[in-house]
């Protein structure tokens, strides 16, 4: 704490209660409000009901639902991959190769998701590259917005692991694969999990690109709360924001707990 | 190179686009035999070691292994044991874990290495600690753990890299009598040994590679360096010693530093009226208030513990403003303040004349009267 009088800590926890409260706080019981409420007409909501709750769960809301998870899992999953190997690749990669790469890998932060779903959209509309209509380029565009990201934070734990651990695996007999695999990953799992946790929350909620690239048969849940809402259907857009929200934080808390169960034996990000 | 050379570097040199890490360096280490790398930073030592790990690829010349060129081998296949400075210690694996790693590596069987692995934790007096992890360990634990790990392999080379640099002083000193006890236990086993520290180079090394800006400067046993420095810098740099200019009065040692006249080792005869260096040890320079020695100003006194150094400045002796020497002695009594005049008095004998001269070395310079190289010595 900066602040060591007592009594000028107050007013400041009261500002920052007060900010909190606005920003934070009341958006977020205000759609745990619609998503319970029967109707709205006055200050507070008029009655209870888990009707929306209940449809946000069936139906097209569920699918929404799988689809998201399924893209996060699968956008984070190769993020993940992907961005572990570029770190890898590029920490023993001459210094304009790094350079250059690093600054490529971090473009899409830059970049408005509606300008590379714009992208997405215009490089994939033609043979022999058609994907425009398919789930893939839903993935993709996920894959794109949320790389930046886990190559950041694998790249950066990176840098705070010695070249000694490997060169002292490598010295110990072990070839290159093998300190790869018991050094190495090991070492850069906190990270990796971490980097997960953050693809799996950007992808969830990704709705910029998603909604210029998806086709009918792969929408996901932010898209669908999208089009709840533009219908004037706010109990039921509140409804799967919830559910949503629920979902997302369900899969960062498992994969919380991974990342601090090897926390302890490897570099955190 | 001998025929029990366990380690040959043959014209090494490193470079790293511009800058020279290393500049044909040549060393034979025999079996059995333990030599330091002594120098401050940045004077090549460690990429020294790097080249016989493999870790680094020498830009120029041979490195050799029991008679073997291994320049381009990977070093998982040179079979070397490193220690390093922060030991490196795996930290998602257990102690016996970490000991255990280089055997699976080599695909040795489990019970094998099981029992390879006792053998070492026993070696090295950490028997309880195998099922711990390396952040449950010490300083001076974990730097056993990484000894074992690297002798485990059974390597004929054994490579420490300033491996007492992260403990404190008394754990250090602790470690040392250990390392030393260990090195006696490994008759069989070449050890080269990088550090910046005289005492560890001195404890342990039965010869002492002295380097300097990316150069092996001096090689020689402990003693002989200590007690005859070749060259200016490693008088300086091993034991400290102060130089003081002096002039030759015979071919055996006798050589006058102002007026005292002094009796010196010198490696080879001398030349008669020639200008030389004399490496003098602080704790054999004597102080006073009074009586015989050269006139000097006490400029300095700090207490050590076990003795005083003083910094006296000598006038004259052919140097624009007088040459500061130190002197360490275990008692001031009797001595003036700082500031205040004083005499002092060079050991009659153990003084060496210093074959060759190297800038930036201590307390006074070389000067342009002293010539490179065997300056004075016939």
């Amino acid at each position: 704490m900066l602040i060591w009088s007592r009594s000028a800590r107050w007013p400041i926890w009261a500002l920052f209660a007060a900010a909190f409260l606005v920003i934070v706080a009341a958006p977020l019981a205000v759609l745990v409000a619609a998503a319970l409420a029967t109707e709205w007409n006055d200050v507070l909501p008029g009655g209870f009901t888990v009707a929306h709750l209940g449809a946000a769960l069936t139906g097209e809301n569920q699918g929404s639902l799988l689809v998201s998870l399924q893209t996060a899992a699968v956008a984070g999953l190769a993020a993940v991959a992907v961005g572990t190997w570029a770190a890898l690749a590029l920490a023993a990669a001459p210094r304009w190769l790094r350079k250059g790469a690093d600054g490529l890998l971090h473009l899409p932060v830059a970049i408005p998701s509606v300008v590379v779903g714009l992208g997405l959209l215009v490089a994939y509309s033609r043979p022999p590259l058609l994907l425009n209509g398919t789930r893939w380029i839903v993935l993709i565009a996920h894959l794109v917005l949320v790389l930046s990201f886990s190559y950041a934070t694998v790249a950066s734990a990176l840098t705070r692991i010695d070249d000694s651990y490997a060169q002292v695996a490598a010295s110990l007999g072990a070839r290159p694969a093998l300190v790869l695999l018991r050094i190495r990953l090991p070492m850069l799992l906190p990270a990796m999990s971490a980097a997960a946790a953050l693809a799996v929350a950007l992808s969830m909620g990704e709705v910029g690109a998603t909604i210029m690239v998806y086709p009918p048969d792969w929408r996901t849940l932010p898209v669908t709360v999208f089009t709840l809402t533009d219908r004037g259907r706010t109990f039921d857009a509140a409804a799967a924001t919830l559910i949503l929200l629920g979902a997302t934080l369900v899969t960062l808390l498992i994969l919380g707990r991974v990342s601090r169960g090897r926390a302890t034996t490897g570099v955190s990000p | 190179m001998t025929e029990s050379s366990a380690v040959q570097f043959d014209r090494v040199s490193v470079r790293y686009g511009q800058v020279t890490a290393l500049r044909d360096f040549s060393l034979d280490v025999a079996t059995g035999e333990t030599v330091a790398l002594l120098g401050p930073s940045g004077s090549g030592k460690s990429t020294a070691l790097k080249a016989l790990a493999g870790f680094v690829r020498p830009t120029s010349g041979r490195v050799l292994l029991a008679g073997q060129d291994v320049t381009g081998v990977p070093p998982h296949k040179r079979g070397l044991g490193v220690v390093v400075q922060q030991y490196a210690l795996f930290p998602h694996l257990t102690v016996a874990d970490n000991i255990g790693f280089g055997l699976r590596a080599r695909r040795m069987r489990r019970t094998e290495s099981a029992r390879r692995v006792e053998e070492m934790l026993e070696l090295v007096g950490m028997e309880r600690y195998g099922r711990r992890y390396p952040r449950e360990l010490s300083g001076g634990q974990q730097q056993r753990v990484a000894i074992a790990r690297a002798l485990a392999i059974r390597p004929p080379v054994l490579l420490l890299d300033e491996p007492l640099s992260a403990l404190d002083a008394q754990l250090r000193a602790d470690m040392l009598d250990e390392l030393r006890q260990l090195r006696d236990e490994l008759p069989d086993i070449a050890i080269l040994y990088v550090t910046h520290d005289q005492t560890e180079a001195l404890t342990l090394a039965h010869r002492i590679a002295v380097m300097r800006e990316a150069e092996l400067l001096d090689l020689d046993t402990a003693q002989g360096l200590y007690r005859q420095p070749p060259s200016e810098f490693t008088a300086a740099f091993l034991g400290g010693a102060n130089l003081l200019p002096a002039t030759v009065r015979d071919a055996n040692g006798t050589v006058e530093v102002g007026a005292v006249t002094l009796t010196a080792m010198a490696p080879g005869p001398l030349v008669p009226g020639a200008h030389v260096r004399l490496a003098v040890r602080p704790h054999t320079i004597g102080v006073r208030r009074d009586g015989p020695g050269l006139a000097a100003v006490l400029t300095g006194l700090q207490w050590r513990g076990a003795n005083y150094r003083l910094t006296c400045l000598i006038a004259g002796l052919d140097e624009p403003g007088g040459i500061s020497v130190h002197a360490d002695v275990p008692s001031i009594d009797g001595l003036p303040r700082v500031g205040s005049p004083v005499r002092v008095r060079l050991p009659e004998h153990g003084a060496a004349v210093v074959a060759r001269a190297g800038a930036g070395s201590t307390a006074g310079d070389a000067g342009e009267s002293f010539p490179q190289n065997l300056a004075g010595v016939a």
